[in-house]
């Protein structure tokens, strides 16, 4: 029953593949950085194809602890095409870091990491796969030597990271300790027996705040404002656009875990998190005056919002996913646009970016473009998860659709502080003059910056204005493959 | 090829992004440019003919959002403008090339006149009505913008107003519409919308207000009666313009959106007698004014709304395949008019009839290529025009006979006005002053091959009614027929008399009914009267406001103002006692609380951690709540 024969290892290629590249570019020689950025954007390329090629797989291996399913499919190309859109973007950055190898075989065990947790059908799988994500990201915000930000943003996201993994794991021992098993299935069922004991309802609260600092929820949010803004920006657009996305898959997990027996009060519970973190998310980006904190912050809000789709559970799920893939696009599209100002003009705060309608015309149209998509302006892919979320919410009535209407109310409160900086890209003349591109070694043009960054905005508008065509993937791979096992 | 006819309009956008792109540097040339692709589409389209005119059709669909389509068809009807469309840009195109030789702004001219046809021809591949809908408002975009092409002359930019406000009324009517019918069907596909019509799932009374909606936007955009003023107007754009927008295509959209649908309008007994009714009147009056106007283009302006008034009333009489063949006549003979008339004007320097007189000596090829329009249009047969008007007056007899008698009479006037227009201009003798010359080739080439069809396009007649019918039309009376071709005679030998033989004056005819000529002349009042109108209302409206604002508002704000004043002498005491009492008292707990914390997170790390402790046991104790509650 554990052996694993050669036709299950075929489902392992992907994640086997990640694991052999991280290995390849780590024997390549120092100087190869161009070298790396190819092997890393190629691998993940050739890793997404094979995933798409497992797409109606339906397989339980390693004693059911691994399981190949649409969902974990949809997830793992999902992750797989961010992962690949932040490696195009990287290439300039890494051109003068120190460290490129090190940047891109961390990122890729990440990867490799974030590849296993939607599959895992086990606690203790999970775990580590989530540790293994931590872990390797826990080092990306030091890519920058000279930077002593990211230092500060490091430490404090292990610290913060190592504490939110004791939570889990206390929480996950009281779950063993009821339930005797750490087969996600089995967990269900012998809570179905057991009834909604209080401990078991601690261990959830525990889960939750551990998943919850992943996540970036409020009151567990404090390391990710720190962290973001002193990581240097593509790596920031990693750890929001990906990483960050997959805490959201585990939580989904445990939701799905704890439906059975505990269904309204786990619900409960995730909404009152959820409300509160995109209303002091907003608050708090309200007043920021650099723009990349601001930004932040409002990650911080919309992972409130996405939670909001778990909450409320059903159809509202599917909103969840494309809201979760809406803003990982926005946010590293953004980080890289924030990334090209910094370099441009010297500074990511307020003034940096008046006038920059004019002085950069193309880049002003796509942070335009971005920041009303995060404010969830039709018809750009923001906006209809929003909507798929609002809509069934409202449909549940009762404390739903209270969600649902602080849902709305934080929407157009963040409208505020995008349209602020829109505001200072049109409206006033430039203060700052623009740096002139240096090409050389040393500071490259940051083409691969705008790549990147259109990449990401074209995709914004395609699947904004044909919604259908995700939203039926999402509820096909939902529906058929999460939600019964 | 059929599984790709949503390739047919491509080849006009491509060409239409490459003008963009490269018609600075091309210049003229763009006009190249533009033909080769109306020439790809024509093409295109003809390779699908031999598969749909043996009964195939093809449709390509996609769900955009919800239960709205994105979608093309391809069958007889559309097949057949399509052709039509495509042609006669391709023919315009080439007579722009000579017209525009002088002038400015040549990017600007050729693409619009290509985003025309580009929307144009999605209008008429559309397979739902919101999508036909969009790209109609697109046309009435480049209507507008190419009426106003000499932007710079005040009448062209209050002509492109006029055009823009006046076919807007009956847009927004027909928007109307099209969310009625949506609302009954639950879609606005045309097969879907049919085949529930056909199986009576709808509300006679709602159907009919539906119906009367879509024929309102099709009242705006063929320019019927009343809102029929913008198109005379619309003579202020270059005459290409005319020809092609003016005359043989977008005008037309309105008649194919309802033959489209006229199983629909066949439904609605009411909205079709009130086609009939609003056909006729068009028809008949506009005639008239025709007869005594001067301006060249303005009389064959008028002459197309009358034309238009024939294909409503057939319509309207429920024989749409007779609208359609009229359609296909009429764009032929009317493009060519109006490519004639700017020939003329290209070589006289005026528009006025009066000052041109003898220009068949100096543009042999332009005057006879008109007279071969004129006998066609005034339906002389064997020519074209006699074929499909034919139809029409048959199809109004069968009808309602009074209406009937009433087109008679309007085929009489055509007759008259339109060979007035050519004896005038081209015999007699030479009445200005111009140095008459023929014009250059690019122009007079499409004459020529639209006089063949001009004069020739009748022989389709049969061919096309039992592509679209079935089967073969036989009249069942020829009394239609034989009235209709004594009228023409009739029209023919008074308009020879008065102007080519000069036996009566006609300035004596204009003296004895002056007060009808003075109506005549100013358009029956209808334009003054709307202006009249809608002065008023602006007029009424600003003193409403005034009034509002003196009384209603500067009293609300006199009133808030009183208010505000008392508050803020309230606030003022409750800032300084409460507020700030507050706040003061606010300040000391926080900054005692911050100070107190500080003492133990002296880094703010562990103090993220302390906060995200009191978080966890917060949550704790809501979650032990709720399952008590449980």
């Amino acid at each position: 029953m554990n052996s694993l024969t050669l036709e299950q290892l075929i489902m392992l290629l992907p994640e086997l593949l990640l694991l052999v590249l991280a290995v390849i570019i780590m024997l390549l020689p120092e100087r190869a950085r161009t070298m790396a950025w190819l092997v890393a954007a190629g691998g993940l390329a050739a890793d997404l194809l094979m995933c798409l090629s497992l797409w109606g797989v339906n397989d339980y291996i390693m004693g059911g602890a691994y399981a190949v399913n649409n969902f974990a499919v949809l997830v793992k190309v999902m992750l797989l095409g961010l992962a690949m859109l932040n490696v195009i973007g990287s290439h300039d950055f890494t051109a003068r870091v120190y460290r490129a190898r090190e940047y891109y075989a961390l990122l890729l065990m990440a990867m490799l990491g974030l590849l296993i947790i939607p599959s895992s059908m086990d606690f203790i799988t999970l775990v580590v796969a989530f540790e293994l994500v931590s872990i390797t990201t826990y080092v990306l915000p030091l890519a920058e030597l000279n930077n002593p930000q990211g230092g500060e943003a490091a430490l404090k996201y292990f610290i913060s990271g190592a504490f939110a993994s004791a939570l889990i794991l206390y929480g996950l021992s009281l779950l063993y300790g009821f339930t005797g098993t750490m087969n996600l299935q089995n967990c269900a069922q012998a809570m179905a027996i057991l009834g909604a004991h209080p401990l078991l309802l601690v261990a959830l609260v525990l889960l939750l705040a551990g998943f919850g600092y992943k996540m970036a929820l409020v009151p567990f949010h404090w390391w990710a404002a720190d962290t973001y803004t002193g990581s240097p920006s593509p790596t920031t657009g990693f750890l929001s656009g990906v990483t960050q996305k997959g805490a959201f898959v585990v939580a989904l997990k445990i939701i799905v875990v704890y439906s059975a027996v505990f269904a309204p009060l786990a619900a409960l519970l995730l909404g009152v998190l959820c409300a509160v973190t995109m209303t002091v998310g907003n608050v708090l980006a309200l007043k920021q005056k650099d723009v990349k904190r601001m930004i932040a912050y409002s990650s911080v809000a919309h992972a409130g919002n996405i939670g909001v789709g778990f909450a409320v559970g059903g159809t509202a799920i599917v909103g969840s996913f494309v809201h979760i893939l809406a803003h990982a696009l926005m946010a590293i599209a953004c980080f890289f646009a924030l990334q090209i100002v910094f370099e441009r003009k010297g500074g990511t705060m307020m003034q940096h970016f008046r006038g920059l309608g004019k002085q950069m015309p193309g880049l002003a149209a796509a942070l335009m473009l971005l920041l009303l998509s995060f404010g969830g302006v039709p018809p750009l892919l923001g906006f209809w998860g929003k909507m798929l979320m609002v809509v069934p919410a409202v449909g549940l009535g009762g404390w739903y659709l209270v969600l649902a209407l602080i849902l709305v109310l934080n929407s157009a409160l963040s409208l505020v502080y995008y349209a602020a900086v829109i505001r200072e890209m049109y409206m006033r003349p430039a203060e700052i003059e623009l740096l002139p591109p240096a090409a050389d070694k040393v500071k490259p043009s940051g083409r691969s910056y705008q790549l990147a960054l259109w990449l990401s905005v074209a995709l914004l508008l395609a699947f904004g204005l044909l919604p259908n065509w995700l939203t039926e993937i999402c509820s096909s791979a939902l529906f058929n493959s999460m939600l019964p096992w | 090829m059929l599984g790709y006819f949503w390739l047919i309009p491509l080849p006009v956008l491509v060409t239409l992004l490459l003008t963009l792109l490269f018609g600075k540097q091309l210049g003229l040339k763009s006009a190249w440019l533009g033909m080769c692709g109306t020439v790809l589409s024509f093409c295109l389209a003809l390779a699908c003919a031999p598969a749909v005119f043996t009964g195939e059709s093809a449709s390509l669909s996609f769900t955009w959002f919800d239960n709205l389509q994105f979608g093309f068809l391809l069958d007889k009807l559309s097949l057949i403008l399509l052709l039509l469309v495509a042609f006669l840009a391709t023919l315009i195109l080439l007579y722009a090339y000579g017209y525009m030789e002088h002038e400015s702004g040549l990017l600007r001219f050729f693409a619009e006149v290509q985003l025309f046809v580009f929307s144009m021809l999605l209008v008429v591949l559309a397979d739902n009505l919101l999508q036909a809908f969009i790209f109609w408002e697109i046309m009435g975009l480049c209507s507008y913008l190419l009426i106003g092409f000499w932007f710079f002359k005040p009448s062209a930019a209050a002509a492109a107003k006029k055009a823009f406000l006046v076919t807007r009324v009956g847009d927004v009517v027909m928007l109307v519409g099209i969310i009625l019918l949506f609302d009954m069907f639950g879609s606005v596909e045309y097969s879907v919308m049919l085949s529930q019509a056909a199986a009576g799932n709808y509300d006679e009374f709602w159907l009919t207000i539906a119906t009367l909606c879509i024929f309102g936007g099709v009242i705006g955009k063929s320019a019927q009666f009343p809102l029929h003023v913008w198109l005379p107007d619309a003579m202020e754009g270059p005459t290409p313009v005319s020809a092609l927008i003016h005359a043989a295509t977008m005008v037309k959209a309105g008649i194919y959106l309802c033959a489209r649908l006229f199983p629909l309008f066949a439904l609605t007994p009411n909205t079709a007698d009130f086609m009939l009714i609003i056909g006729t009147v068009t028809a008949l009056g506009t005639a008239l004014m025709a007869v005594v106007n001067r301006d060249f283009k303005r009389i064959l302006a008028f002459s197309t709304l009358s034309q238009l008034g024939f294909m409503v009333v057939s319509l309207g009489a429920l024989n749409y395949v007779a609208a359609i063949l009229h359609l296909i006549n009429h764009a032929f003979f009317k493009a060519l008019l109006f490519m004639g008339a700017g020939s003329a004007i290209h070589g006289t320097g005026t528009n006025d009839i009066y000052e041109m007189g003898g220009l068949l000596k100096y543009q042999k090829v332009t005057g006879l290529t008109i007279l071969c329009a004129t006998v066609s249009i005034a339906g002389l047969p064997p020519f074209a025009g006699f074929w499909s008007k034919d139809e029409i007056l048959l199809a109004a007899y069968l009808a309602a006979p009074p209406v009937f008698w009433l087109l008679a009479l309007t085929s009489l006037l055509t007759a008259f006005y339109m060979f007035r227009l050519f004896f005038v201009v081209f015999c007699g003798p030479k009445r200005g002053d111009y140095h008459g010359h023929e014009s250059s080739v690019p122009m007079i080439a499409p004459l020529v091959v639209l006089s063949f069809f001009a004069l020739g396009s009748g022989a389709l007649t049969q061919t096309i009614t039992v592509l679209l019918t079935g089967h073969t039309h036989s009249a069942s009376t020829h009394l239609p027929m034989i009235v209709s071709i004594f009228a023409v005679i009739i029209g023919i030998g008074l308009s020879a008399a008065v102007y080519l033989f000069n036996i009566f004056s006609a300035d004596k005819a204009a003296k004895a009914a002056a007060p009808l000529h003075k109506l005549l002349l100013n358009r029956y009042y209808i334009d003054r009267l709307y202006e009249k109108i809608s002065y008023w209302f602006a007029v009424r409206f600003a003193e409403l406001a005034d009034v509002i604002d003196k009384y209603v508002i500067d009293g609300l704000v006199n009133l808030v103002a009183r208010v505000n004043l008392g508050l803020a002498t309230f606030c003022r005491w409750f800032d300084y006692c409460v507020v700030d009492g507050l706040i003061r008292g606010f300040c000391f707990v926080v900054s005692g609380f911050g100070g107190y914390m500080r003492r133990y997170a002296s880094g703010g790390l562990q103090g993220y951690l302390a906060l995200v402790l009191v978080g966890v046991f917060v949550l704790l104790l809501v979650a032990i709540g709720g399952v008590s509650l449980l």
